[in-house]
């Protein structure tokens, strides 16, 4: 198998409120091969978001920081690089879309303009070859007439196209990582599609790797290849995709997978897992799950379940299924 | 997709031209501007050497057309050069507070912390805490007295809103998920707050300056009428009320040309303000 672009090991990240310490993200370990999507699944809350700010070392200083663990890019640790030389990994080596393509464009500068920016920034070319090489990502990502996008303005444009020029920003200087932080949750469900499609054919294309952190299985089921299931900032399961729609072998696991409405059965309720994910920063001596699982047992509430290795892709962190296997 | 795309600033063009009381604004500023340029055009009189004392405080005649001084100099032509110091007097401490304040604004919102929290913030809270024109007389006692000196004083007394108004708009846009996605593509600190966030501040501090501009005039004519300002001979708008005080009553038009002046100029610059804020708010859509 070929080398990990990306290892990402005990990754603590805790949140400086006042004078408290509140652990946010703890003990992360992941691997990230090239040409390869991963999925970061949970609910709200659960540290996804800061994973990924955490990767960029975007996290603001004033109230968060990485604790404990690395973060390597091609066995460079990046928690140890200075501002100035994340700013030249960030856009080249690692980029990044968001959430809301809505908000995510500067209004006062042309697409043209916002698209050169980074090409400019990394490769050091001038602004008419930043513009070719513009024109050339806006086709990549099936924009029609980029000539024509190159000078319009964001608000002239609907929520898939700003997500492709979204993703044609990301992607103009060849990173080899993408981080797609809820990339498509702010589209509806057929520019969803087209969105995960491009994804899809641009990694293949481009060889990246791309980290996709969202809270819709449905999502993860299209493009991801391997899963890591989060919760109250701990991974709780990792599987290979069709793994862990067929057996998923964490409660929180189970509870998301019941949690999302059957196409084939209409009329009954929707199941949905009782509480809410523990606010970062409660103590809890056990099974951060304990409260809303159904399984759960007296042991479960003594001690924390260590993240168990089953084979190679695939481990969990509850004492129910580590320890009848 | 077919018609020419449109910046924010061109599209509030058109919204602001479609304002007429907005466009008599600017109109008034453009003839202020017009009469502080072309002022040796527009009359023959000398506003400070041509003293006619012949003609001491008389009204208005064909050979001075606003009356003349107490000095026998013509209203008129003092009048039209002071529009020269007018100009200059919202030019100038507007200008300063603008480039002094709207950095140390960005820095402030931008950076956040204990120089934001515990030293910019308390430091304008106590400037602000002086009335302006106490500021003012406070920093011409100190500087001295004189035009430069008023200007000045006028541009400090300004700081603290052009702070204010950055810090809060920095504060506001840096949380933004373009800003985000900026930093997310290598972009500087000062890159992003010069070339991502002030674009986005400017529309803001656009009104702000003109709102600015008309307290500037205000100001620079009541310094100069308590004596600060400019000194007595030049023509400032301000020292001509200051000489016309003591005839008011007997010879109310000395008071009445300059104090027109002033309040229509005023009133030109809050208009255009007006007309800017509606035009470049994002919220006041058609």
């Amino acid at each position: 198998m070929a080398e990990a672009v990306l290892k990402i090991k005990n990754l603590c990240v805790d949140f400086l409120d006042d004078h408290t310490i509140v652990p946010a993200v703890s003990d992360l370990s992941i691997d990230i091969f090239p040409g390869e999507t991963v999925g970061l699944v949970g609910e709200s809350g659960c540290g996804k978001s800061t994973t990924s700010l955490a990767i960029m070392r975007l996290l603001d200083t004033n109230n968060a920081r990485i604790s404990k663990g690395s973060i390597e890019l091609h066995g460079q640790d990046l928690t140890k690089l200075s501002e100035k030389e994340m700013q030249r990994i960030r856009g080249k080596e690692i980029s990044m879309i968001f959430q809301e393509p809505m908000t995510s464009l500067n209004p006062v500068y042309t697409i043209g303009r916002q698209l050169t920016e980074g090409i400019v920034l990394h490769q050091g070319v001038s602004q008419k070859e930043a513009e070719t090489i513009a024109i050339d990502m806006l086709q990549k990502v099936d924009i029609p007439r980029p000539e024509i996008m190159m000078k319009s303005y964001p608000f002239e444009l609907s929520g898939g196209m700003r997500q492709r020029v979204m993703i044609a920003i990301a992607l103009s200087c060849n990173p080899k990582i993408l981080i797609a932080d809820e990339p498509t949750t702010a589209l509806d469900v057929t520019v969803q599609a087209q969105i995960l499609d491009l994804m899809n054919s641009l990694r293949d294309e481009l060889q990246m790797a791309v980290i996709l952190i969202t809270h819709d299985l449905g999502v993860v089921a299209e493009i991801c290849k391997y899963v890591y299931v989060m919760y109250a900032g701990q991974i709780v399961e990792t599987a290979a995709i069709d793994d862990l729609l067929n057996d998923p072998l964490h409660p929180y696991t189970q509870g998301l997978l019941n949690s999302m409405p059957d196409r084939w059965q209409g009329g009954d309720r929707l199941y949905n897992i009782p509480g809410t994910v523990p606010l970062p920063g409660t103590e809890i001596k056990g099974c951060k799950f304990a409260d809303r699982c159904e399984y759960c047992t007296e042991k479960c509430r003594q001690a924390p379940p260590p993240l168990v290795r089953l084979d190679e892709h695939r481990s969990v962190r509850c004492f129910r299924s580590a320890g009848t296997q | 997709m077919n018609r020419k795309s449109q910046s924010v600033y061109a599209l509030a063009f058109h919204r602001f031209m479609r304002n007429k009381q907005a466009v008599l604004g600017a109109v008034i500023i453009l003839g202020l501007v017009f009469v502080a340029v072309f002022a040796p055009f527009l009359t023959h009189y000398d506003p400070i050497f041509d003293q006619d004392y012949n003609a001491v405080l008389a009204s208005p005649s064909s050979a001075h057309i606003f009356g003349t001084d107490d000095l026998g100099r013509d209203t008129f032509a003092r009048l039209v050069y002071g529009a020269r110091l007018t100009t200059a007097a919202a030019v100038l401490p507007v200008a300063f507070a603008f480039f002094v304040g709207v950095p140390i604004g960005l820095y402030s919102g931008y950076k956040g912390g204990f120089i934001d929290q515990w030293i910019i913030t308390r430091l304008v809270d106590a400037l602000q805490a002086f009335p302006s024109l106490m500021l003012a007389l406070a920093l011409a006692a100190v500087l001295g007295g004189g035009f430069l000196n008023a200007m000045l004083a006028i541009g400090i007394g300004f700081l603290p809103a052009f702070i204010r108004i950055t810090r809060g708009q920095v504060i506001a846009l840096k949380n933004q998920e373009y800003i985000l996605a900026a930093r997310s593509i290598g972009c500087s600190n000062l890159r992003i707050a010069l070339v991502h966030i002030l674009p986005n501040v400017m529309p803001t501090l656009l009104v702000q300056i003109t709102l600015a501009m008309a307290t500037a005039i205000i100001s620079e004519a009541g310094l100069s009428y308590i004596g600060v300002g400019a000194s007595p001979e030049q023509p400032s708008w301000g020292s001509l009320l200051r000489t016309a005080q003591s005839y008011l009553v007997t010879q109310p038009w000395v008071a009445a040309f300059p104090g027109l002046a002033i309040s229509l100029v005023v009133l030109g610059f809050n208009m255009m303000g007006d007309g800017l804020r509606r035009a470049l708010d994002p919220k006041i859509k058609q």
